[in-house]
């Protein structure tokens, strides 16, 4: 396969990935903020859930390296 | 170290001369929790506690934290102990706003004195350009115009020709600069002292030179007042302190002697001490009381909650911040703190993976641990993430993002070898937290939990297992096993959930999958120190581009550093608070408030 083409969908997954999840992180660390405003106690927990949408921008970062471990021939189909 | 400390529930009755004496006893062993008497205790007849003066300290308290607020006073150092902490800081507090308020006035006056004299100093420049008959004699007033109209009328009729130079500077005062001949200077003076108005006179630099000596005079007036005013905190702060905290001590022990009862001669104590600190409270009470006392103990039931207290060895109690972090785990709840104390380090040190950064964050940590000591626990934690990150940095062969020693695994070439690892240790961590809530809720005998929240889950894994692998069971049963133990548990979550918790079963995955983040940190702080070397190799081929090259080697290690140290840290947190915990952990607890009466502003 064209090492090219799976270099662009390397960066699709992690292009699209982490503008949904930095959309998402800003929204909820927003939110977190205001409850900690409130509370000073919820620091820890609202900080977990702050960090919560940045789990897919990991799954594109991960499906980006198995591309590129893929155009490199470091696993094979 | 795997479930919170034992405690007794204790009943104490002892006579009531010695409660004070036994209160501060054991506000300074810092072993119990008071609490109130339930209704086993109702029917029992009790007389008020005589001594409350809880408003009066409550309202001595305000008032000492308005004026720390107001004067902005830091913490003192301690101060000797007051026999009326409550009077004494009325007075105290009283004294000092008098204080403060009069000097405040005197700034306030001289400021507006200066503000005033400011006006006519530039007034009188603002004329500079005007040609004046420099023998003529000049005064220079501020009056309202009421005052200046009758000051007129007798100007006039005593025959004194004058010009005038004016400028409205506020409401209806007006400051004006009025030009008479010499031999008119004895009459107009006794006018202006008729109508009582101050005046400087002279030429324009006479009075120019009287205004700028009046303001450098009121200027060291209002700087000696701020000074006092600044001297003001340090001078009460010590006293201050100690008497806040003399009267916060006094509204403690207030408090928790409402929680006893009372007959005539006696109190009744009732009381959580953990079994450990029984025998240290029974010496304790026999010493106050010379042995004149009833006690009894049993361990507590089910319905009284109980609060918790965490009972971990010396390397496991830093990680108990991170579970207070989340929240306490019930009385009879398993304490994962030394699940947490040995996976986040691991955890930590796989995401961060380089020996370099483990070196710094160890300096760092041993900084923090030495300077800062209230930071002690999380140093103590943050000292053995380091140890991990240096360890696990050695494997990784990564200094820095260089390579001296081949490397075991090297993230940036066998990435698909790191993702693996990072979903085998989520498999693990995700089944090892379900055993851990398998006996719990063995324990607990909480079958409706084990069934719903961890039973389906295992079953649900073992029809997967036996999906994938099939030969597993071959020649054991000829039954379907496969298909009834991953339907099983579907049906029993839609009868017990309802229809749309069926997604759960794909949520189970992916907090599996959801450990691959170890792998992802791993790989971006390699890729980033990858990055950062690689620029330097680039720019030192330049002419003197190795002090440039050795910039971006500090400047991007250090942002390479602190950033993935936080991701790091937040991840391995999340992985426990959200994957792990979220598996067992229903965290109902409430900390032990122990009884203190420990002193550190009065002798």
């Amino acid at each position: 396969m064209d090492v090219n083409i799976i270099a662009l969908g390397a960066g699709i997954a992690i292009g699209v990935s982490a503008l949904g999840s930095a959309i998402g992180q800003g929204l909820a660390a927003s939110a977190a903020a205001g409850a900690v405003a409130e509370d000073e106690s919820l620091y820890v927990k609202e900080l977990t859930f702050a960090v919560l949408p940045e789990t897919q921008a990991i799954y594109g970062f991960i499906i980006a390296m198995i591309l590129i471990a893929f155009a490199f021939g470091l696993i094979t189909l | 170290m795997f479930i919170p400390k034992q405690l007794y529930e204790v009943v104490l009755i002892i006579p009531q001369k010695y409660t004070d004496k036994l209160l501060l006893s054991l506000g300074n062993e810092k072993i119990v929790q008071f609490k109130e008497f339930d209704e086993r205790f109702h029917q029992i007849p009790s007389v008020d506690f005589p001594e409350i003066r809880t408003n009066e300290a409550v309202k001595a308290l305000m008032k000492l934290d308005h004026i720390i607020d107001k004067l902005k006073i830091s913490e003192g150092k301690p101060a000797k102990a007051s026999k009326t902490p409550i009077n004494e800081a009325n007075e105290l507090v009283d004294k000092i706003e008098i204080r403060y308020n009069k000097i405040e006035k005197s700034i306030n006056e001289n400021q507006s004195v200066f503000d005033e004299l400011d006006l006519s100093v530039e007034f009188l420049k603002s004329i500079k350009k005007i040609k004046l008959k420099e023998e003529n004699l000049f005064f220079l007033i501020e009056t309202e115009d009421s005052v200046w109209n009758d000051l007129l009328k007798k100007i006039k009729k005593d025959n004194i020709s004058f010009s005038m130079l004016k400028r409205r500077i506020s409401g209806d005062k007006v400051l004006r600069l009025i030009s008479i001949k010499q031999t008119n200077e004895t009459k107009l003076s006794k006018l202006l002292n008729s109508f009582k108005i101050h005046s400087h006179k002279g030429t324009i630099k006479d009075i120019e030179a009287q205004i700028k000596t009046v303001l450098d005079s009121i200027r060291e007036k209002i700087r000696t007042s701020k000074r006092q005013l600044e001297h003001l905190p340090k001078k009460y702060a010590d006293e201050i302190y100690s008497l806040r905290e003399q009267i916060q001590l006094e509204l403690t022990i207030m408090e928790n002697k409402r929680k006893f009862l009372y007959s005539e001669f006696t109190s009744l104590l009732n009381l959580w001490i953990t079994k450990n600190d029984f025998k240290k409270f029974k010496e304790c009470v026999k010493k106050v009381t010379n042995n004149n006392f009833v006690i009894y103990n049993q361990y507590p039931k089910i319905k009284d909650n109980p609060p918790t207290k965490l009972s971990n060895s010396l390397i496991f109690k830093p990680f108990e911040m991170l579970l207070q972090g989340f929240s306490l785990p019930g009385y009879r709840d398993i304490d994962p703190t030394f699940i947490i104390a040995l996976f986040f380090p691991l955890f930590f040190g796989i995401m961060l993976s380089d020996v370099g950064y483990g070196l710094l964050l160890l300096i760092l940590s041993l900084f923090l641990l030495v300077k800062k000591k209230s930071f002690k626990d999380f140093a103590q934690m943050l000292i053995i993430c380091a140890i991990a990150t240096i360890a696990i940095g050695f494997y990784f062969g990564s200094w820095f993002g260089f390579t001296f020693i081949e490397p075991q695994l090297n993230p940036l070439k066998k990435p698909i070898e790191l993702i693996i690892i990072s979903l085998g240790i989520g498999v693990f961590y995700v089944n090892l937290s379900l055993i851990i809530g398998l006996v719990q809720s063995l324990i607990k005998k909480d079958w409706n939990f084990l069934l719903h929240e961890i039973l389906i889950w295992l079953i649900f894994e073992f029809g997967i297992i036996f999906l994938i692998y099939p030969k597993l069971f071959r020649g054991y049963t000829t039954l379907p096993l496969h298909i009834i133990f991953i339907i099983g548990p579907i049906i029993v979550r839609i009868f017990s959930k309802g229809i749309l918790n069926i997604l759960d079963f794909s949520k189970f995955f992916s907090t599996m999958i959801s450990f691959v983040r170890i792998s992802a940190l791993a790989m971006s702080t390699t890729w980033i120190s990858f990055a950062i070397n690689l620029i330097y190799r680039l720019v030192k081929q330049f002419p003197k581009g190795i002090y440039i090259g050795i910039a971006v080697l500090i400047v991007g290690h250090l942002f390479n550093f602190a950033f993935n140290t936080f991701g790091s840290f937040l991840q391995a947190m999340r992985l426990h608070y959200v994957e792990f915990l979220g598996q067992f952990y229903q965290g109902k607890g409430h900390a032990m408030n122990l009884f203190s009466l420990e002193k550190k502003y009065t002798l």
